[in-house]
């Protein structure tokens, strides 16, 4: 920012200091959500180890737990993700905080709606495929189908709006080319492009063309709601995955973005920006688009072409990840006097996360494979994998980065590694669970196992165990943080 | 593909990814940290693109043939299945009323051994999905159940006994007891033909 | 593609699908072809003109073969049906190569000569080559009937008979497909073929289901495929998207210069 005038300096520090409390409310709300989200879902599995069966709960909490534990994970996912990607990326572009504070207030609007929903038993199932919001048998008031729309509304309107954002502060600083990274193609590496600035640029794009997919499925989900008529469902159902396949990958990406940009105050070496990052981020803008339609095998409508594209894509999309991501992770610790913290620890476990999921779920986007996986509870194992394991291990290091670089307090490092060992274990067994009953074609989303298929309640009743051990994990993780997270915001407050 | 040989292969690389990450973990103690080492990985790159790319060409060659969707087999008969919350009909004529809706769901439906069937799923209401254990409990084979669409499904039934039907799609709040099944009965060969038009309703 | 799925006929399972989330059933009437596809067609002899007699099988074993029930007296579908399918089947190409069609009398007073005058001679359209006509024996036209779900009824005091319109694709001597109707569009006729020569639709929409936004609206009576409402929501998002972002990094192009020249003056 070379050109910058000292008004333009004073603006810029300002704002930077707004990104910081941002940044710091979103981990409160990190902190907040989290763990009640991750509650709903020892709910939701003690129900299926039917150690709940004497207390006997309404079904209808089970289902309802579930759409608000899929909804809410991966709202929290997306949101807190970019916030700690737009964190990292405030060093480099000027970002409009109010638009931001905007988007915030409207999120925590639509989160609100959906908790009133849950409260009323809403339960479409975090899906929510079209046309079950409107056709309940009876499940769940119609009203409360509204009021999800309305949600969605609003939850839809925050994104896009700082999505925007994000592509309105890029373009200010760098032209496309230049923001995609296109010069080190040509063998230039001049101007250096960090690499935080290439990934929120791939994603700021995928995100706007993943909300306008939503947009879309809005619209028909009110032509059916004001009409009566019947939308094609297959159209709509191509819509919701690609939104929510999409968005739930930005969510992974937006986490790979602010590790690109923190591991190395860690590994003490650079991260930066080169030939074969630039190539991988600009064919994860391509794939992403196409890889979706792994989710719509079973769906023998579908033109076969269609097919072969999204296996053709769902495997590319792992290359990039395995050979600049993962590698580059590995480069940064091999034999590097790292600096391992909570934060550090966290962030590389991430990736280790990142890429046991992705094998799980490179084997379930083969056709021939889905065939006997789909909607068994081996998809629950992969994405599981990738988010409990991974990218909340990534945002709670993110946090933790947070929190001790804005208060300076001294972490407590038996603490940090108990913390680390009773999640790493917790996390893994509990997915284990689920990848075991995937493989005996356990069905996923049951409130309750047949008889043919009690080994999906055994393993439920196993996964609790683990789900204890990430419980006592997160709660320490809160003690540890939380101190340091009040202390950063006496901080910033004095100052 | 068996569920568990694809499980025991995620288990393998899984292994693997964690055994390279803790010895990446524990080459940091006492480490001084030089360029060289950093440039050792990274030398790793293109090999390892080579081998994913081969990797993943052989897994794509290999099970892209083996898709579960129709390709030319002429079935020896059709079965029609139609969901709708929360049960399935399964017959063998085309379900035309509501009332062959009903009997369709209760009747049961019994089906020659060794034959290669070809399911018709629909749905009434939401997307289902239709999905079939063999007697001993293995997912044979599935496909959606969406509403204004017919699916064709080719199973062989290889094994006499009992068949259950689950519904594989989020469907209501009774979606984990749906679920119908049909029997598959052992037909000698010199009874074969006879027992093929009895069986039929 | 879509396009080919959106072409095959409805009658699969009898099911139908209306809007407002309603069931309407099929015509029990129809001729169902979920009641009788796959099953073996009898291979009893036909007897053709010129006195030559033929098994069923010899025609099915030679190329795929689609099988046509009229009378040679109709003054009803049998005319319209054949015209069309013989300018379909012209238009579309491959009849005599690749499948062929037999047209078989139900009326037993019908002769396999009789059959080409009425509907050979009297056509517009040149004698195909892969077009037979020939007539069964009464106990083998019942087991035919039976196999392919037709039937017929005499009308009181005519000539005549009730029947519906159907021609019956056959592969291997198995039925795979029933077209129902008094004519069959080009994209109907390739769907028979698609199944006739084992490239299946692996699933098709419902026609008669009333579902708003489809990518291809299908017109059954004629046969038309359009693009419907469906297709431009799915690719609206990426053509939309993108240019949105390209235009985002132009008016940021366009303020980074600006603020360029505003530095320059001031210094």
């Amino acid at each position: 920012m070379a050109e910058m005038t000292i008004g333009g300096a004073q603006e810029f520090a300002g704002e930077q200091a707004r990104m910081r409390t941002l940044a710091l409310v979103w981990s409160a709300l990190l902190m907040l959500l989290l763990p009640i989200l991750g509650l709903l879902g020892l709910f939701i599995r003690a129900y299926q180890s039917q150690i709940l069966a004497e207390a006997a709960p309404d079904v209808s909490w089970f289902y309802a737990s579930l759409t608000l534990h899929g909804l809410g994970l991966v709202g929290v996912s997306y949101t807190v993700s970019f916030v700690g990607m737009l964190y990292v990326l405030s060093q480099h572009v000027q970002l409009n905080t109010r638009v931001l504070w905007l988007s915030t207030a409207l999120t925590i609007v639509g989160v609100v709606l959906l908790v009133i929903n849950f409260l009323l038993r809403f339960a479409p199932g975090w899906y929510f495929l079209y046309p079950l919001p409107f056709i309940s048998a009876g499940g769940w008031a119609s009203y409360t189908a509204d009021i999800f729309l309305v949600a969605l509304a609003v939850l839809g309107v925050a994104w896009l709006l700082w999505e925007l954002e994000l592509i309105r502060a890029i373009a200010a600083r760098y032209p496309l080319s230049q923001a995609l990274g296109w010069h080190y193609l040509k063998g230039n590496p001049s101007p250096e492009l960090p690499p935080v600035v290439l990934v929120a640029t791939v994603c700021a794009i995928a995100g706007v063309i993943a909300l306008l997919a939503a947009v879309a499925m809005l619209i028909f989900f009110l032509v059916h709601r004001f009409t009566g008529s019947m939308v094609d469902p297959l159209v709509v159902k191509n819509l919701t995955f690609f939104f929510g396949h999409v968005l739930i990958n930005l969510a992974m990406y937006h986490g790979i973005g602010f590790l690109y940009a923190l591991f190395p105050t860690y590994s003490g070496h650079a991260w930066k920006t080169a030939v074969p990052m630039v190539i991988a981020w600009n064919c994860v803008l391509f794939l992403v688009m196409f890889a979706y339609f792994h989710h719509l095998y079973m769906d023998f409508a579908q033109p076969m072409w269609v097919q072969v594209v999204g296996q053709i894509a769902s495997y590319g999309t792992a290359i990039p990840a395995a050979v600049v991501t993962i590698l580059g992770t590995l480069a940064q610790v091999y034999r590097r006097p790292v600096r391992w913290t909570l934060a550090s620890s966290l962030l590389f476990l991430g990736t280790m996360g990142w890429a046991i999921g992705g094998v799980g779920a490179v084997l379930d986007s083969t056709i021939a494979i889905n065939y006997r996986f789909h909607n068994t509870l081996w998809v629950a194992a992969h994405f599981h994998t990738y988010l409990l394991v991974g990218l909340v291990f990534l945002m709670l290091g993110f946090v933790a980065h947070l929190t001790q670089e804005l208060s300076g307090v001294a972490e407590r490092v038996g603490l940090a590694r108990a913390i680390v060992a009773l999640l790493l274990l917790g996390g893994y067994g509990f997915v284990m669970m689920f990848y075991l009953s995937g493989a005996h074609s356990v069905p996923r989303r049951y409130a309750l196992y047949p008889f043919e298929l009690e080994i999906g309640t055994t393993l439920a009743k196993v996964a609790l165990l683990f789900v204890l051990l990430v419980v006592l994990g997160v709660l320490l993780y809160l003690i540890e943080v939380g101190r340091r997270w009040f202390a950063a915001y006496a901080a910033l407050r004095a100052s | 593909m068996d569920p568990m040989a694809v499980f025991s292969v995620w288990l393998v690389i899984g292994l693997v990814v964690i055994a390279v990450y803790a010895w990446m973990a524990v080459s940091t103690r006492g480490a001084a940290g030089d360029e060289a080492s950093y440039q050792a990985v990274g030398r790793i790159r293109r090999p390892l693109f080579v081998l994913m790319l081969v990797v993943l060409g052989i897994l794509f060659a290999f099970t892209i043939p083996r898709t579960p969707y129709p390709k030319g087999q002429i079935p020896d008969e059709v079965v029609h299945a139609v969901g709708k919350q929360f049960q399935f009909a399964l017959s063998s004529q085309p379900i035309r009323s509501d009332e062959e809706f009903l009997q369709a769901s209760v009747k049961p439906l019994k089906i020659a051994q060794g034959r290669l069937v070809e399911f018709r799923v629909t749905s009434l209401d939401v997307n289902h999905a239709f999905a079939v254990y063999d007697p001993e409990g293995k997912l044979l084979g599935q496909t959606q159940a969406m509403p204004g669409y017919v699916n064709r499904l080719l199973l062989r039934l290889d094994k006499p006994g009992n068949y259950t039907v689950l519904c594989l799609e989020y469907c209501g709040l009774s979606h984990h007891i749906m679920r119908s099944g049909f029997e598959v009965v052992e037909v000698s060969p010199a009874a074969s033909r006879f027992s093929e038009l009895a069986l039929r309703r | 593609m879509v396009c080919r799925v959106c072409c095959v006929a409805c009658l699969l399972i009898g099911v139908f699908w209306s809007g407002q989330g309603q069931v309407a059933w099929q015509d029990p009437l129809l001729p169902d072809e979920g009641a009788v596809v796959y099953r073996p067609l009898p291979d009893v002899p036909v007897y053709l003109s010129g006195g030559r007699v033929a098994q069923l099988s010899e025609f099915w074993a030679a190329r795929p073969m689609l099988l046509v029930f009229v009378f040679s007296r109709c003054t009803g579908i049998c005319s319209p049906l054949l015209q069309s399918l013989r300018e379909t089947s012209a238009a579309v190409g491959g009849v005599g190569d690749t499948y062929q069609i037999l047209v078989l009398s139900f009326d037993p007073r019908d002769t396999p000569e009789q059959l080409l005058k009425r509907f050979e001679a009297s056509s517009s359209i040149p004698t195909q080559l892969g077009w037979h006509y020939g007539t069964v024996a009464p106990n083998h036209l019942r087991q035919l009937i039976n196999a392919t779900g037709f039937w017929y009824t005499p009308i009181a005091n005519t000539d005549q008979y009730d029947h519906p319109g159907m021609i019956v694709a056959v592969r291997q001597g198995r039925i795979v497909r029933v077209h129902v109707g008094g004519s069959i569009s080009p994209v109907q006729l390739r769907a028979l073929l698609r199944e006739m020569r084992g490239d299946p639709v692996r699933a098709y929409p419902l026609p008669s289901a009333n579902l708003a936004f489809r990518c291809y609206r299908y017109d059954p009576l004629t046969g038309e495929v359009r693009w419907d409402w469906g297709m431009l929501a799915l690719f609206a998002p990426p053509l939309v998207g993108f240019p949105l972002a390209l235009l985002s990094f132009q008016l940021g192009r366009r303020r980074r210069l600006h603020t360029a020249s505003d530095v320059c003056s001031a210094s």
